[in-house]
């Protein structure tokens, strides 16, 4: 019988903190370059306790769900203009590099402004880097830049920098760190020939329907658990009245 | 419940966005308007099982970890400093700058600010200033006597006096650049203020290398696009709605929790 509520329980922690991680995608479905977050969830099997193992039970496990691991979903997003000169957008693979205080950081978010020494900064004022991982200095007083379609930055005709495009063998290995950054424990290669276009930056990639419908199942799912845990509630007190009434 | 404080950050990021959008709107005609756009960004995560954890005996790592956003932020909010379009007008002291350049103004406690703005007018005693009366820099002066004052590409002033065969020369209007327009500071009335973030302005002359030119009889009209603005702010209000929905399907969670035992 509480084996029966415990499954129902977990299930429901579980839930719960779906729907954590689903709110957490809907909020950011505006951000640029932000990368949906999704729960794995992978059942877990207790071993009933043998006191309470009457001869009929074959199966002495009792069936648990637990969520091991979050994973990012880094299908790519849609890419909305902004007219603005510096901003960025990766078509196919690839992140931009960004040093920040705490080391490098990787980003699709590629809005982009100029600091007063005339570095390509991020929003936080963390430095851009270009393929041989050094800051992007432009002269403010040519004018925005110029992106070539092979990733370089031109000014008055000029090459003077190119945007860094950084491939991972493996993208599960970044983690979030907030600010539209990821953390990596591997280092990238450079693309030679990235794929960027400017004035545009790259939406979230969080699908609203999708996002919608999997908080509509979560609740379901929810009241389910909820409705497991009842009738075994009520299980037990029938079966406290009948055998009381029989005494 | 987290989800509840997760979408009500969610729900502020779009009433902000909203509220950006609404005063491009409502800046639709403002003389030399740059639109702003909201830009969000992730908040922090919280590491509930760490990636690269032993997940047995036998050495095997947890390889993702769980992770758990806390919502949503306004990154920044910044102005689009794109070309608005020319505007014929016919005045003489209308001026639109084509290309990069801010106009610099003189604001009566004594600083300099700067605009795109170049509705201009000539005060009781002669001098070039904004609708609100703030004189244009360097400092122009028309003489009384000028019948018709005409300004070059390049921002020379010249005025034709009554009974003279010759254009006198009255000056040259200036521009101001800056590393980054973007980080200027607005203090309404179409101005704007230097700051740490735009860097110190660049002075040269219209048509210099680096600065746009000055066009007569125009304005520049402000780069908001009603349609982009439109579909955003649908996109802005279903967004909220969706925010909202989170609440209510925590709420409706939370009731259940409530009504388990009865």
């Amino acid at each position: 019988m509480e084996n029966a509520i415990t499954a129902g329980l977990s299930k429901q922690i579980v839930l719960v903190r779906a729907l954590e991680v689903t709110a957490n995608n809907i909020a950011n479905q505006t951000t640029a370059g932000y990368k949906a977050e999704r729960l794995a969830f992978r059942e877990f099997l207790a071993e009933t306790p043998v006191n309470n193992s009457s001869t009929d039970i074959n199966d002495p496990f009792v069936s648990l769900v637990y969520d091991p691991d979050s994973y990012t979903d880094f299908s790519a997003g849609g890419i909305e203009p902004t007219f603005n000169d510096l901003d960025f957008a990766i078509e196919g693979d690839g992140f931009f590099a960004i040093e920040t205080p705490g080391g490098t950081r990787y980003t699709r978010d590629g809005h982009f402004s100029l600091n007063s020494f005339g570095e390509l900064v991020t929003r936080d004022g963390a430095q851009v880097l270009d393929a041989n991982r050094s800051p992007i200095l432009l002269d403010p007083e040519l004018g925005p830049p110029i992106l070539t379609p092979d990733g370089q930055l031109q000014q008055a005709d000029a090459p003077v920098s190119s945007l860094g495009v950084f491939v991972f063998e493996d993208d599960a290995t970044l983690r979030k760190t907030g600010d539209n950054l990821f953390a990596a424990s591997t280092e990238p290669d450079s693309v030679d020939v990235p794929r960027i276009k400017q004035g545009f930056v790259e939406t979230s990639n969080v699908a609203a329907i999708t996002a919608i419908t999997d908080m509509i199942e979560i609740m379901r799912a929810y009241e389910q658990a909820a409705r497991v845990v009842e009738t075994s509630d009520e299980l037990a007190r029938n079966a406290i009245s009948t055998l009381t009434d029989q005494a | 419940m987290k989800s509840l404080s997760i979408a009500a950050t969610g729900m502020l990021a779009q009433q902000r966005n909203v509220e950006v959008i609404s005063n491009n709107i409502a800046n639709l005609n403002t003389v030399g308007f740059k639109r702003q756009r909201a830009e969000f960004q992730d908040l922090l995560y919280q590491t509930i099982e760490r990636a690269g954890a032993v997940s047995s005996s036998t050495g095997t790592v947890v390889p993702n970890g769980v992770q758990i956003g806390a919502g949503v932020k306004t990154g920044s909010v910044y102005r689009i400093t794109e070309q608005g379009s020319v505007t014929s007008t016919g005045n003489d002291f209308d001026l639109a700058i084509s290309g990069r350049g801010l106009f610099r103004i003189s604001l009566p406690d004594g600083n300099d600010a700067y605009s795109r703005a170049g509705n201009f007018a000539v005060s009781s005693d002669g001098r070039i200033v904004t609708e609100d009366g703030y004189e244009v820099l360097p400092g122009i002066t028309v003489p009384d006597d000028a019948v018709d004052v005409s300004i070059s590409d390049d921002g020379v002033v010249e005025a034709r006096i009554a009974g003279e065969e010759d254009l006198q020369e009255l000056g040259q209007l200036e521009l101001a650049t800056f590393f980054n327009e973007s980080g200027l500071e607005a203090i309404g009335d179409n101005l704007l203020l230097e700051t740490t973030a735009s860097g110190e302005p660049v002075i040269g002359n219209p048509g210099d290398p680096g600065f746009g030119t000055v066009l007569q009889g125009f304005i520049e009209t402000s780069n908001v696009d009603p349609v982009q603005e439109i579909t955003s702010l649908i996109a802005a209000q279903r967004a909220y709605e969706m925010n909202a929905r989170v609440i209510e399907t925590s709420d409706e969670i939370l009731a259940t929790n409530a009504n388990l035992r009865r």
